[in-house]
């Protein structure tokens, strides 16, 4: 040490306590890191990352012919990044300005952006977004994928790749507008009431996933998440068994009926009597179009409209339930050839203990056996074999066919009320109103499908209106036997002389097989308040199938209150379904011939899919007991 | 490259190994410091930028501009600085009045700190290196100022009472004038202000005045004087900033650049997220690239990155003294010290203030946060002390 020098004799009293301040600073980030990080790692990432939610696209509603109802289809958003579109953050906004507004007039006079609004407003708005600091801005949407090509390309080129967002949304859409609406679901806001689109929602709608995405300070996300979060899964696509073209023709074919006789309502429904698949359904009025009945219509019209009547009209049958007792009768062995109506005239006196009852027919044809009673649809003569088979016949009927149950339709359907009904007594005239279709309510599609049983040589069927739902096959096949064959064939014999007889069409009766009916309605007296059958409110119905022996198509329509002088469904209903039946036979060939193009032509695997169900048609049921259209099978069914 | 001077010879020589490590250490430092300050302002750089090398290549400019100011100090012979020790001392006197002209000074969130002369630079990062500069030099200047009583007993010093007595005025004026050139620096830069680089050059000169057995009535006169200091400065400032800055430390919920520090550190966990992975510094956390890197590199490495860290800077604590140790000029011995305080100090003061353990104070982490000039300004320091160690004394032929 030099006598100039001095100590550092303390040197160490600082760099030690330092040293020490350094262990202590690493302790404190073992605090920090180690013992609390599990903490501040969870609140980091909730302040860091946010949840987009991811929509899984809604599936499609596809006819058995590969006729897409509706679908959704993609449109994206359009943002823009305000402070960034006219440079960096760093430039002053004076001079981002107007270099934001130049690229928002390109993009508008460039691209197929849709605008939101008026273009000048949306200019202004984005300028003060842009003073505001707010990266986001919501410009308009890309209609098609065409134009989000497009847009993106023109993003590239203009050097803005990064200033506009994009994304991905989707809408419902109903390529054919409202063709089979009742049953796909109307549109707009009464979404909710009906229709396939609400009772297969579940189906449809997939599931909505969620994606992770990491914020930055300004909350903006810049990438997606290292946890990733749930996949969407999109919809199920729903294939039905209406027959686009089929329901087409019946939409046709009920409305001119509706507007011919004025009537307040008609419906029709055309199934495949083998599997109880529905081809076509629909009642006019319909739904229309929500111009139409915006503040037009209440609510229960909307509710009613909405949805065809054959699933939701509960009414007495009337005449149509003629042919189930003659089905019933001849299970029973009854003789024929009796003569059930031996008296003259149309009205007859029943005597019911003390109670005496008075039935009328439209008509006298003279002495009637049974089958004469349903072919000349004799009140009387079907009252008598009422009286033959008895309660227990009848009750046996209603359950054969199961009248009054609820069919297992996809869609809601009425039940009905029989007598035998818990709540319902049997009265010594129930047997007599049964007979010829009173005193009980049923669907219409609780008909169709007793009539099916009928025409398709004396299966059950569940009428049914969804073919697939996604890959799960949902059709059904025919049930088990409740008619024997030669009931059948004897029935069948009868049901084509009712077309016959009094026939005054020009059509081709040889396929041709059916019974109308008519009923009169139940209303209330406005000035008593009393509840009875109205003398001038009628409901005409008829059911057809065709070819007798072995049927492709069983129609039914129902004519509510048909104005003028015919009213009986003879009139009403018959000359429209024996049409539309003789039309669907002569056209039937073109029909599926179509359908197997359109279905080579579409290259979609999920169109493909939703087709083969017309492709294969033929093997709705199973192969032993579903009748082919080739003659081979023909014989074998006929046996 | 001897230098005259009256009394002493001095050569330079080979670096020691303690000089050798310490370069070493600062070295890696830097260039691990550049990926990690690429990682760290890359989002920023992208976002206000649209580039995310943005930060990164100009601190690429700073770190060769750093190393050629390491090479020209390393090779300079460091008692140069110590004779222009005044001249520095008055020329960041100048500089800091200067910040305070309209014409040079640069406002910056309030406060008057940087001097806009082509480039943008702080005076007190000068006053960090002529003040504790100028101290050595009065005391190697003015030796009576260390004669101890001890020494004052050897008797072929003559009559210690009269030599004592006839040092005693001048040593009490020249220990006032350097507590009083202490005090007009740290006020000068407080009024700024800049609280925290007052408070650290203040504290980096008053530990240079204790090692060298300053004694006790002065230091209790120092921290005395501070009192009535602080309330004078205080009127410069409103004092609810610097209530804040206490709040960062004791409630850091409080404060969201503390808050999102410590969420960016506590959720590195042991070894990290990843370089790169890090989320405080998509925007959450301010001055993530620079005064705050520490969050982002704790996050990103986790603890070991972290013992790493502070195992380096302890490593450049430790070589360092031994550096100035082993100098045998005392004033450059004093220097030296002051150099390795400058740099391992702020280090630790950033790194206490990321993790909440100490008020805010906004300070950069040596070497490796954003900032050319600073960046040269410590690796000129380097250079510097590896001159220091090659000061070594000539060998007298006998």
């Amino acid at each position: 040490m030099s006598k100039r020098g001095f100590r550092l004799s303390y040197g160490a009293s600082v760099t030690i306590p330092l040293q020490l301040i350094l262990v202590l600073l690493l302790m404190r980030c073992f605090q920090l890191q180690v013992l609390e990080g599990a903490r501040y790692s969870r609140q980091q990432t909730a302040s860091t990352t946010a949840s987009d939610r991811l929509e899984g696209s809604r599936g499609r509603i596809v006819t058995r012919d590969g006729v897409v109802l509706a679908q959704d289809v993609p449109y994206w958003k359009v943002a823009i990044d305000p402070t960034t579109a006219g440079g960096r953050l760093r430039d002053p906004i004076a001079k981002r300005e107007p270099r934001l507004r130049q690229l928002l007039r390109r993009a508008f006079a460039e691209t197929k952006l849709v605008p939101r609004a008026n273009e000048a407003l949306l200019e202004r708005q984005a300028i003060r977004r842009l003073r505001d600091g707010k990266y986001f801005y919501f410009l308009g949407t890309i209609e098609s994928i065409e134009d989000y090509d497009d847009f993106v390309a023109w993003k590239a080129a203009s050097g803005s790749r990064r200033v506009f967002t994009l994304e991905e949304r989707s809408r419902r859409e109903y390529p054919r507008g409202d063709l089979a609406s009742q049953i796909v679901g109307p549109r707009g806001s009464f979404q909710e009431y009906w229709g396939i689109e609400t009772w297969l929602n579940r189906s449809l709608h997939g599931r909505d996933g969620l994606r992770r995405v990491d914020i930055d300070g300004r909350r903006k996300p810049y990438h997606t998440a290292a946890s990733a979060g749930v996949e969407a899964r999109p919809g199920d696509d729903v294939v039905i068994t209406i027959d686009s073209r089929i329901q087409r023709l019946l939409e046709t074919r009920v409305q001119s009926v509706y507007e011919k006789f004025k009537a307040r309502a008609v419906s029709a429904v055309i199934v495949d009597p083998h599997t109880g698949s529905i081809l076509a359904i629909v009642s006019a009025p319909g739904f229309g179009t929500e111009d139409e009945w915006t503040g037009q219509l209440t609510d229960e019209q909307l509710r009613r409209r909405s949805a065809p009547q054959i699933t939701q009209l509960a009414y007495e049958p009337g005449s149509t339930i003629k042919g189930l007792i003659l089905c019933e009768a001849i299970t029973r062995g009854v003789d024929r050839d009796m003569i059930v109506k031996p008296e003259e005239g149309r009205s007859h006196v029943f005597k019911l203990g003390r109670q005496r009852r008075v039935i009328t027919d439209v008509s006298y044809k003279g002495p009637l056996t049974v089958d004469e009673s349903v072919i000349y649809s004799s009140n009387i003569g079907m009252a008598k074999l009422g009286q033959w088979l008895g309660r227990e016949g009848l009750a046996s009927c209603l359950r054969r066919f199961e009248l009054g149950q609820r069919t297992g339709f996809e869609l809601p359907e009425e039940g009905g009320v029989t007598p035998l009904a818990k709540n319902r007594k049997w009265r010594p005239g129930t047997t007599l109103s049964v007979a010829f279709g009173y005193e009980l309510l049923v669907t219409p599609l609780q008909m169709v499908k007793a009539y099916c049983a009928i025409a398709n040589g004396g299966y059950r069927v569940q009428p049914h209106v969804v073919a697939a739902v996604g890959d799960s096959d949902r059709r059904h096949r025919a049930g088990e036997r409740i008619l024997r064959p030669d009931v059948v064939r004897e029935v069948k014999k009868v049901l084509r002389k009712v077309v016959e007889v009094g026939l005054k069409e020009e059509v081709d009766t040889i396929n041709l097989a059916g019974k109308t009916g008519t009923a009169k309605k139940i209303t209330r007296d406005p000035v008593t308040g009393k509840a009875g059958y109205d003398g001038s409110k009628y409901r005409g119905s008829f059911i057809g199938f065709a070819p007798v022996d072995n049927p492709r198509f069983l129609m039914m329509m129902i004519v509510d209150e048909p104005q003028g002088e015919k009213y009986y469904g003879g009139a009403v209903a018959r000359p429209a379904v024996l049409r539309t039946l003789t039309d669907l036979l002569d056209t039937d060939q073109g029909f599926f011939q179509a359908a197997v193009e359109r279905s080579v032509r579409g290259s979609q695997s999920r169109s493909d899919e939703a087709t083969e169900s017309s492709k294969s048609r033929s093997s709705d049921a199973p192969p032993e007991r579903r009748p082919d259209r080739g003659d081979g099978r023909e014989r074998e069914r006929v046996r | 490259m001897n230098t005259a001077t009256t009394d002493l010879r001095w050569v330079t020589g080979a670096p020691t190994q303690a000089a050798r490590l310490f370069v070493a250490a600062v070295l890696v430092l830097v260039g691990v410091g550049l990926v990690l300050l690429f990682s760290a302002s890359s989002f920023r750089g992208s976002v206000l930028e649209n580039d995310p090398l943005h930060f990164m290549v100009r601190q690429g400019q700073g770190v060769v501009l750093g190393l050629l100011a390491l090479t020209v100090f390393a090779n300079v012979n460091p008692r140069r600085w110590l004779s222009c020790s005044p001249f520095f001392l008055v020329l960041a006197l100048v500089l800091l009045i200067a910040v305070f002209l309209p014409g040079f000074g640069v406002k910056v969130n309030g406060a008057r700190r940087w001097l806009s002369l082509g480039i943008r630079f702080q005076p007190s990062e000068l006053a960090k290196i002529a003040l504790p500069l100028f101290i050595a030099w009065t005391l190697y200047r003015f030796p009576f100022l260390h004669v101890s009583a001890k020494e004052i007993a050897k008797p072929e010093l003559g009559p210690w009472r009269a030599r004592w007595r006839s040092a005693r005025g001048p040593r009490f004026l020249l220990r006032m004038g350097q507590l009083f050139v202490i005090a007009l620096f740290g006020g000068l830069i407080a009024i700024e202000p800049d609280w925290g680089t007052a408070a650290f050059v203040m504290g980096v000169s008053m530990a240079l005045l204790i090692v060298t057995r300053l004694p006790w009535p002065y230091i209790v006169f120092g921290l005395l004087s501070l009192v009535p200091m602080g309330f004078v400065l205080l009127q410069f400032r409103n004092k609810d900033e610097l209530i804040q800055r206490f709040n960062g430390f004791l409630e850091p919920e409080s404060v969201y650049q503390v808050w999102q520090s410590l969420l960016g550190i506590g959720s590195g966990g042991w070894f990290g997220k990843g370089v790169g992975n890090g989320s405080a510094k998509t925007l959450f956390l301010p001055e993530e690239y620079n005064d705050f890197i520490f969050a982002v590199i704790a996050e990103e490495t986790g603890f070991f990155g972290v013992c790493v860290l502070i195992a380096l800077f302890s490593v450049l604590l430790q070589s360092g003294w031994r550096v100035a140790r082993s100098c045998p000029h005392p004033a450059l011995r004093l220097f030296g010290l002051a150099i390795v305080l400058n740099l391992v100090l702020q280090a630790a003061i950033n790194i206490a203030v990321a993790t909440a353990s100490a008020p805010t104070k906004g300070i950069g982490l040596p070497f490796i946060s954003y900032g050319s000039t600073s960046l040269s300004i410590a690796m000129a320091q380097v250079g510097i002390l590896f001159a220091i160690s090659r000061v070594q004394p000539e060998e007298v032929p006998q």
